[in-house]
C-alpha cells in the first residue's frame, strides 16, 4: 500500500475553514477540501490557482482560425487556383467567415478536452474515493485532505494535528 | 454630488456651444454647402443617441434584467433630449438641394437607376416622412418615459405588448430615417442591412454614453450584479460587448455582401470611403469601435475597474462618432480634409448645446417630469 495522504472529516463548514487556515499557517501547501455545498472563500484560503482554461480556449480559437485560414489559402492559391468572377485568389472577406466558424469550433474543442484534461482524464478516479469515511453512505461531511507529497507531511504528526483541530475522523488514504 | 458635478459643466458646455455656433454662422455666410456638410454628421450623431436610448429602454421593457434597471436613469435623460436633437436637423431642411443629390438642381442628369427612385425621393414626400417619423418618436419618447418612471417592482410587467408595438413602430421609423437621411446621400447605393446597422450603431453610442454617465456618478464596480460574485459593472460591460459585436457583425456583413457582389453602384460606397484620407478614419473606426473594446472587454479585471470602464465607454462613444462621420461625411466632402473646421464648429455648436441640455436633465431626475404633464410634445 502506498500512502496518498490523510483525510479528516469535520462536522461543519466553520470547523473546516478553521482547519484549513491553521494548516496553511503551519506551512502545509498540498491540501484539498471537499464539501457538500459551496463554502465561500475556501478556494482562496487553500491557495487554489485560478483556472487556466480560458487561455486554453483562446488558444484553441486562434489555432482553429489560423489553421482553417491557411487551409483555404493553400487550396485556392497552391492546390487548385480558381478565378471566380475576377476576384483575387486571396479573397479575405469571404475567408474570414469560415475562419471565424473554425475559431468557434476550436474554442469548443479546447474547452471540452481542456476540461477533461484538467480533471486528469486518464486517471479513472481520484484516490480520495479509497477512504471509507468519504463513501456515499458515510458522506455529507466537510473533508480536508492533506497529501503525502506535501513537504511538511509527517504521517503521525499530521494526523495528530488534524485530530486536535476537531476532526471527527482522521483516515489514511491509499494511492 | 451628481447635481453639483453636472451643474458645474453646464456653463462650459454652453460656452463651447456659443463659440461653435458663432463659427457655424460664419460658415453659413462663407460657404453654405460646406457648412451644411459639416453640420449634418454632427446633427445625425446627436439624434442617434436619444433614438438608441429609446431602443434600449423598450428592449429592456421586454426582457427585464438588473443591467437595465441600473442604467435606466441616464437612458431616460438621453431620451428627454429628443426634441432638441430633432430641432438640430431643421437647418438642413430649407436647403436639401445642397446636401442630397436627388434634390439638387441637376437631378435630371442623374443616372436612370436613380431617376426611377424619384417617386420616393422627392422633397415634399421627404418632408412628410420626416414629420411623421418625428411625431412617432416624440409620442414614443413620451410614452416610454412614462412607462419607465417606476424605479423598481411594477415596472414592465404587463406592458410587454405596448413595448413590442413600440419597438415595431420604432424599427419602421428608424428604417425610413436611415434610408432618407443617410442612404439617399448616395441614391444609387442600396443596402437592405443598412437600417439595422444604423439602429445597432445608435444603440452602441447611446449605451456607451449612458454607461459613462452612470460610471461617473456611481461606483458600479462594487454594486451587486445579476448573479452571485458578479459586479454590476460586469453585467453592464457585457451588454456593451454584445452591442459592439452586433454592430461589428452587421458592418462586416454589409461589406462582405457588397464586396462579393462587386457591382459598380454598390462598391463605390466603399471606394469613396477608403480613399482621399478617409481610409485613416476607417482604421481609426475599426480600432475604436471593434479592436480595442473587443480586446479590453475580454478582461474581467478591466470590467471591475472604475477608470478602465470610463476609458472603454469613452473610446466606444468616440468610435460611434467616427462611425457616423465615416458613413455620412465622405460623399458630402467638398474641400476634402481641409473643410474639417466646419465639422469641428458644428460638433462644438450642436454638441455643446445638446450636452448642456443633457447635463441639465441629469442634474434633476424629477425635471424629466415636464414630459408627463401633458401630450403637448407628442
Amino acid at each position: 500500500m502506498r500512502l496518498y495522504g490523510v483525510i479528516a472529516a469535520f462536522a461543519d463548514p466553520e470547523a473546516l475553514t478553521e482547519a484549513v487556515r491553521t494548516m496553511r499557517a503551519r506551512g502545509y501547501r498540498r491540501m484539498d477540501a471537499f464539501s457538500p455545498f459551496h463554502v465561500r472563500g475556501l478556494a482562496e484560503m487553500l491557495g487554489m490557482r485560478k483556472t487556466r482554461l480560458p487561455w486554453a480556449i483562446l488558444g484553441g480559437a486562434v489555432a482553429g482560425a489560423v489553421f482553417v485560414y491557411r487551409l483555404i489559402l493553400y487550396s485556392v492559391e497552391i492546390d487548385y487556383p480558381l478565378n471566380v468572377g475576377g476576384r483575387p485568389l486571396h479573397s479575405w472577406p469571404a475567408f474570414l467567415v469560415i475562419a471565424f466558424e473554425a475559431a468557434i469550433l476550436g474554442a469548443a474543442l479546447a474547452a471540452f478536452f481542456g476540461g477533461l484534461a484538467a480533471n486528469r482524464l486518464p486517471e479513472y478516479y481520484h484516490p480520495v474515493f479509497n477512504a471509507t469515511s468519504f463513501t456515499y453512505a458515510r458522506g455529507g461531511k466537510f473533508y480536508l485532505l492533506v497529501e503525502a507529497a506535501d513537504p511538511k507531511f509527517r504521517k503521525g504528526v499530521t494526523k495528530g494535528q488534524l485530530t486536535r483541530l476537531g476532526a471527527e475522523t482522521v483516515e489514511e488514504v491509499e494511492a | 454630488m451628481m447635481r453639483l458635478a453636472t451643474e458645474r459643466l453646464i456653463l462650459p458646455a454652453l460656452a463651447v456651444a456659443a463659440a461653435g455656433l458663432v463659427l457655424c454662422a460664419a460658415g453659413l455666410a462663407f460657404d453654405l454647402r460646406a457648412m451644411l456638410a459639416g453640420w449634418l454628421p454632427a446633427a445625425l450623431f446627436l439624434l442617434g443617441l436619444p433614438l438608441g436610448a429609446l431602443t434600449i429602454l423598450m428592449v429592456h421593457g421586454l426582457t427585464g434584467g438588473r443591467w437595465g434597471e441600473a442604467i435606466r436613469q441616464p437612458l431616460r435623460g438621453l431620451v428627454t433630449t429628443l426634441p432638441l436633437a430633432l430641432l438640430l436637423l431643421l437647418p438642413v431642411l430649407p436647403r436639401l438641394d445642397l446636401v442630397f443629390p436627388w434634390a439638387s438642381a441637376d437631378a435630371a442628369a442623374l443616372p436612370e437607376t436613380v431617376r426611377l427612385k424619384f417617386s420616393y425621393l422627392n422633397v415634399p414626400f421627404f418632408l412628410l416622412r420626416f414629420a411623421a417619423c418625428a411625431t412617432i418618436w416624440l409620442v414614443l419618447a413620451w410614452r416610454v418615459l412614462d412607462w419607465t418612471t417606476t424605479d423598481s417592482g411594477r415596472g414592465s410587467a404587463g406592458r410587454g405588448k405596448a413595448y413590442a408595438a413600440g419597438l415595431i413602430a420604432h424599427g419602421l421609423t428608424v428604417t425610413i430615417f436611415a434610408i432618407d437621411w443617410m442612404l439617399s446621400l448616395e441614391p444609387e447605393f442600396s443596402s437592405t442591412i443598412y437600417a439595422l446597422l444604423e439602429a445597432s450603431a445608435e444603440v452602441v453610442g447611446a449605451y456607451a454614453l449612458a454607461m459613462t454617465v452612470l460610471c461617473a456618478n456611481r461606483s458600479i464596480e462594487v454594486m451587486p450584479g445579476g448573479e452571485e460574485d458578479v459586479a454590476l459593472s460586469e453585467d453592464l460591460a457585457n451588454m456593451l460587448f454584445g452591442f459592439v459585436l452586433l454592430w461589428a457583425y452587421l458592418s462586416f456583413m454589409q461589406w462582405l455582401v457588397t464586396w462579393g457582389g462587386d457591382l459598380p453602384n454598390e462598391i463605390r460606397w466603399y471606394l469613396i470611403r477608403s480613399s482621399n484620407g478617409w481610409q485613416y478614419l476607417l482604421w481609426l473606426l475599426i480600432a475604436l469601435q471593434f479592436a480595442i473594446p473587443f480586446a479590453g472587454l475580454l478582461s474581467r479585471d478591466l470590467k471591475r475597474s472604475h477608470a478602465g470602464l470610463l476609458w472603454i465607454c469613452g473610446i466606444v462613444l468616440a468610435g460611434h462618432y467616427v462611425d457616423v462621420l465615416w458613413r455620412i461625411r465622405p460623399p458630402l466632402a467638398g474641400g476634402g480634409v481641409t473643410a474639417f473646421w466646419c465639422d469641428l464648429a458644428a460638433l462644438a455648436g450642436a454638441g455643446g448645446l445638446w450636452l448642456a441640455l443633457l447635463l441639465f436633465v441629469l442634474g434633476r431626475p424629477d425635471g424629466i417630469g415636464f414630459w408627463r404633464r401633458g401630450p403637448a410634445h407628442g
